[in-house]
């Protein structure tokens, strides 16, 4: 039977125990007692879901350990470091079946629990030379180790449980193509124009059967198209892994027991935990590269020879202006040449121009037409052939691009026309210069003046000016009486 | 006896257009414009049966000039453009208005012609008879525009006085010989303009005033538009009682009196109305409540002599306006208005 501490006990008869600045018996270690591995699974896997191994990994122990009755059990050693440490991997431990203790040597009394608040003492040590002594409410045991448990080796051979959401994992993904599946791949890849690494990675043969090492490619992908996924997924040969860590990784459709990102057992290399199979592990991951490096490469037949010109003056090439249709969208259509055919057009449509059009609008008339220009767009006025100004004095006809596509400035200088002359090259190229002083303002160039006429305004006075109206006999004629008049006679 | 248009006796062609043309120059012409309305010999039945619709003053300006006036008024009542020329029944009455004119000619009142002018009111009204009512509101409003200004005919009485004596000149000039030394003679000369009322004396005047009322009974409009006239009294005929009936009909009716007083429209049309009946009467109270509002709107004030008429003030604008929410601003100048005629009715 174990002994309650007191409050403010000082004094404590196991070895190796003593109190921390709570009050709580605290020894240097602390151990965790588990009937089977399958506890200690839970355990792990129960502590990594919240915290990480890293903490305990510098004391962390694992063993088997045998009591003198033959029966195994899995014991979990850490260093203690301080109660609230302890009060976790207690709460962790009982959830999972286990048991804590804490001592130093050998000799570990159980935690505090809430009967006993500042933990157990006992005065009845065992008097065993076993590497192991526990104490509990319950039992007092002796164990020795048998084996000690690697955690790399434990997580390496826990199997992976199926978790079909993990399909829908985001993130970068990794791919173990197997021999033959690789290069198919890489070629898919390229001409889908995915981003994505690849190295080959080499495992030794599986069996004495096996003529050299098991090459496989390993593709890093960082984001895999949605429409690649079920392709990738189902596809044989291919083992889709999501990383849990920089230096492992779990295939898709699986979950490992234990939050590997917790536990820092894996440090180098790569591991892929398998869902089936056993895992492939890489004792050293390989250099990636490009898979844009691993494209396909064909050279043209026959040779190349660069031969050199001989040294002399080269001769100016002269290359004609030619006007060639484009699709691009149409700017800056600031002028429009009107044919002598559409002037009476121009004439109708004066009469319903805006006043704003004919503000912004000047005027230029040439043999061959006229010519309207408006920095606001001439679009408002819907005839003739419209112009771009791809320069401040050229104007190309709209839909038509220059070739070759020699830049406008360079373009008017070559035509060599003055500043103040506005050049437009029509259709069959030809350049046609106007001089600036020639446009003039539309507005007055459109009102036709005519000479005044005086009006003649005595009809509508007359018609709307409301005079009196007055009877008048001046013309009455009155019928003589023997006249028979029919104005007297009913009906 | 009633005689219908189409049965008056018809005279010769000839005599027919130059009595037509006589008509269009010197009634139609100065009716619509102003100016002389000059009286000739009396048509008669016959010719002015025979009157023609296609009939169109050679001078085209004239003619011009007697549509646009027409149309001036039509603009008034209705948004229409164009208006077609005198129908067959409005030549028939510029035919009976002259003949109308022509026996108050005073010089008809003699001793052996004093019957003359009886009988020539006899057959005027025969005639006006015949024409009845216009069919349409369309020809009704074409009607008014020739006759709007029938009761504004003034007959110019000059009476000139002179070292001898006077006479007095109705209707026509005074020889010149008479106006002549007016300094050493002493004439003087006072002009008078004797309305249309008061132009017929003696024994013609009951019938001229019976006639007169038939020929402006006889363009409803003109009837409405000139209720306000001391005479020939206003009277509801069934054509404008009909007219009131159909809100399109009261439209028109509230722009032909838009020259009237809103007093005069209270005073003289809304009692005359009750008598027709209770729903005419509800008619013209909404007519008058439009106005009354229209006038509140822009005023913003009742004219005085209608204060002493408050309850029908206030029934006109609640005929006229009887769904209208307060929380609309035309909702609260109404309620302003109501309240207006409450305070300064009277108490």
């Amino acid at each position: 039977m174990l002994d309650r501490i007191a409050v403010q006990q000082t004094r404590i008869r196991v070895p190796g125990l003593g109190l921390d600045h709570k009050g709580v018996a605290l020894g240097q270690r602390g151990v965790v007692l588990f009937a089977s591995i399958e506890r200690l699974v839970s355990f792990l896997s129960i502590y990594t879901r919240e915290r990480s191994l890293a903490d305990l990994m510098g004391g962390l122990e694992l063993y088997t350990v045998r009591s003198k009755l033959g029966h195994s059990e899995i014991l979990l050693s850490f260093l203690a470091e301080s109660s609230d440490r302890m009060d976790r991997m207690a709460e962790t431990a009982r959830l999972a079946g286990g048991y804590t203790f804490t001592g130093t040597s050998r000799h570990f009394v159980q935690y505090r629990d809430a009967f006993a608040p500042f933990g157990y003492d006992t005065s009845n040590l065992l008097p065993a030379d076993a590497d192991w002594v526990l104490y509990h409410n319950h039992f007092t045991q002796a164990y020795g180790t048998e084996k000690s448990i690697d955690l790399k080796s434990l997580l390496l051979r826990l199997e992976p449980r199926v978790d079909p959401s993990t399909y829908e994992t985001a993130g970068p993904l990794l791919i173990v193509a197997e021999p033959g599946v690789g290069g198919a791949l890489i070629h898919y890849l390229v001409r889908s124009k995915v981003d994505a690494e690849v190295c080959v990675g080499e495992w030794p043969p599986e069996s004495a059967f096996d003529e050299g090492p098991i090459r496989r490619t390993i593709f890093r992908i960082p984001d895999l198209p949605k429409r690649m996924r079920k392709l990738f997924f189902s596809t044989p040969g291919m083992s889709c892994f999501f990383p849990s860590t920089a230096f492992a990784s779990v295939e898709a459709g699986f979950r490992h027991p234990v939050e590997l990102r917790a536990c820092p057992s894996f440090n180098e290399g790569h591991v892929f935990f398998r869902g089936k199979r056993d895992p492939l592990v890489l004792a050293k991951m390989p250099a990636m590269g490009k898979v844009d490096a691993f494209s396909r490469v064909s050279f043209r037949d026959g040779t190349m020879e660069a031969t050199a010109l001989p040294k002399a003056d080269p001769e100016v090439v002269r290359v004609p202006l030619r006007l060639a249709p484009s699709g691009k969208p149409w700017r800056s259509v600031t002028a429009t040449w009107i044919a002598p055919g559409d002037y009476d057009s121009l004439r109708k449509l004066a009469y319903a121009l805006p006043p704003r059009v004919i503000r912004e609008t000047q005027i230029a008339v040439t043999a061959s037409g006229l010519v309207l220009r408006s920095t606001a767009g001439i679009e408002a006025i819907p005839l003739g052939t419209f112009y771009i100004e791809i320069h401040p004095s050229l104007f190309i006809p709209a839909g038509y691009e220059v070739v070759p596509s020699v830049s406008p400035e360079v373009l008017f200088r070559a035509i060599g026309a003055p500043r103040d002359i506005h050049v437009f090259v029509a259709h069959d190229s030809t350049a046609v210069g106007i001089e600036e002083a020639h446009f003039s303002p539309l507005e007055t160039f459109l009102v036709e003046a005519k000479p005044l006429s005086q009006l003649s305004s005595e009809g509508l006075e007359r018609t709307l000016s409301v005079e009196p109206i007055d009877l008048s006999f001046e013309s009455v004629e009155v019928p003589l009486l023997h006249e028979a008049d029919a104005a007297e006679e009913l009906p | 006896m009633k005689a219908e248009l189409s049965t008056l006796p018809k005279a010769a062609p000839r005599e027919v257009s130059t009595a037509q043309a006589h008509v269009f120059e010197h009634v139609a012409l100065p009716l619509v414009l102003g100016g002389h309305l000059e009286v000739g010999r009396p048509l008669g039945s016959k010719r002015i049966g025979a009157f023609e619709k296609a009939f169109r003053s050679p001078d085209q300006d004239r003619w011009g000039k007697f549509q646009l006036a027409r149309q001036h008024v039509l603009r008034t009542l209705v948004p229409l453009d164009t208006i077609p020329e005198p129908s067959e029944r409005e030549w028939v009455l510029l035919g009976a208005l002259h003949d109308l004119c022509y026996a108050s000619y005073p010089g008809l009142s003699s001793v052996f012609r004093s019957s003359r002018a009886p009988r020539i009111l006899r057959v005027v009204q025969t005639i006006i008879d015949g024409a009845g009512y216009p069919t349409t509101v369309r020809e009704a409003i074409e009607t008014h525009t020739l006759f709007a200004r029938v009761l504004e005919i003034g007959r110019p009485d000059t009476t000139v006085r002179w070292w001898t004596g006077s006479r007095i000149f109705r209707g026509t000039q005074p020889p010149q010989r008479l106006l002549a030394m007016p300094e050493l003679r002493g004439v003087r000369v006072d002009r008078v303009q004797t309305k249309i009322d008061e132009i017929a004396e003696g024994s013609i005047r009951d019938p001229f005033f019976r006639a007169l009322s038939g020929l402006v009974r006889a363009s409803p409009i003109t009837n409405l538009a000139t209720f306000a006239r001391t005479w020939p009294s206003f009277e509801w005929d069934p054509w404008l009682v009909g007219l009131f009936g159909v809100s399109e009909g009261r439209r028109i009716a509230l722009r032909a009196v838009a020259a009237s007083s809103t007093t005069s429209l209270f005073q003289i049309l809304l009692p005359s109305a009750a008598r027709v009946s209770e729903s005419h009467k509800n008619h013209v109270l909404a007519l008058l409540g439009e106005r009354l509002v229209q006038e509140f709107l822009e005023t913003e004030k009742i004219p005085s002599e209608l204060r002493p008429l408050s309850r029908e003030l206030s029934l006109s604008v609640r005929v006229a306006y009887p769904e209208v929410s307060n929380a609309s601003p035309f909702g609260r100048k109404l309620e302003l208005l109501l309240r207006s005629i409450e305070e300064h009715g009277p108490k």
